[in-house]
């Protein structure tokens, strides 16, 4: 958000500032180009009552996107009209976006993730349980990357990048 | 705010489907209407509205056209669908009843 006109010693263009909001809002992959419009025409009304109060465009605009909310939690909100796929991803993320506004509960990733691994590797072992390198194969090879994938989920940037995956997944099943 | 986020998010169904049956209207003016009906105290955050137009869609209780407002923007207005009705008609008789149930319960606790 911050991204936006910072520049207040130039014109303000409002379109111009009104149209940059938007694309930053398009890039979130959550929300689609039908949708955007929408959100447009909305942002414009909310404008022009603040303007009929006495505000600057400048400030008009301002308070209006701030009215609008963290375009992450905007994301969110559209995002829980995805379909099959996302409740998939949903149920994998857990409390991941949630509309209460909290941070990403990592905790619970990092339990549903180290399940998912388990049944992973058990089932991978009873597939390759007679074969000669199924121990090099589970101890070389599963075990490290769950032991990565858990511990990379720690950080919250972690959980991010996992969201921003799961976004562009969507994308190309939809 | 008054209202708790679970109270809020269980009356915005039938707000919006009563709204809408009083004609179609769309996103900012929705949210203006029950800022005014409410008299301040039901303030719905901006962007929460229209995913739930978007699922009140999908369920055919509601049907979106695309118009131009009084200055020519292009401007999503929403319309009841008969479907929407019966849902309205459903929702309006549960929350009468939990009223009456409230209320008379909170009556036997007097006597």
């Amino acid at each position: 958000m911050t991204k936006i006109n910072k520049n207040s010693n130039e014109r303000f263009d409002l379109n111009a500032a009104v149209q940059q909001w938007c694309e930053l809002v398009l890039s979130s992959d959550s929300i689609k180009n039908t949708n955007i419009d929408e959100l447009k025409d909305h942002l414009h009304c909310q404008i022009e009552s603040f303007l009929e109060q006495g505000q600057n465009p400048q400030q008009a605009f301002k308070l209006a996107i701030n009215k609008m909310g963290e375009i992450d939690m905007l994301a969110d909100e559209y995002s829980k009209n995805r379909t099959f796929l996302n409740k998939l991803c949903a149920f994998e993320y857990g409390t991941v976006g949630n509309k209460a506004n909290q941070p990403a509960n990592v905790k619970s990733l990092i339990i549903q993730q180290s399940i998912l691994w388990a049944a992973a590797m058990l089932a991978t072992s009873l597939l390759i349980a007679d074969k000669q390198q199924a121990m090099s194969v589970i101890f070389t090879v599963l075990l490290p990357l769950s032991f990565v994938n858990v511990i990379s989920l720690k950080t919250n940037s972690a959980a991010k990048e996992y969201r921003c995956i799961k976004n562009k997944l969507i994308k190309w099943f939809s | 705010m008054k209202y708790s986020k679970d109270f809020v998010a269980a009356s915005t169904t039938p707000l919006i489907l009563s709204i809408l049956k009083l004609g179609q209207s769309y996103g900012y003016a929705i949210i203006q209407q029950v800022k005014e009906i409410s008299h301040g105290e039901m303030l719905w955050a901006d962007g929460m509205l229209y995913p739930i137009l978007h699922r009140l869609e999908k369920k055919l209780f509601i049907e979106a056209v695309w118009g131009l407002s009084e200055t020519g923007r292009k401007r999503k207005y929403y319309k009841l669908l008969p479907e929407g009705e019966i849902e309205l008609k459903r929702q309006r008789q549960n929350w009468q009843q939990l009223s009456a149930m409230l209320t008379k319960l909170a009556g036997e606790k007097d006597d």
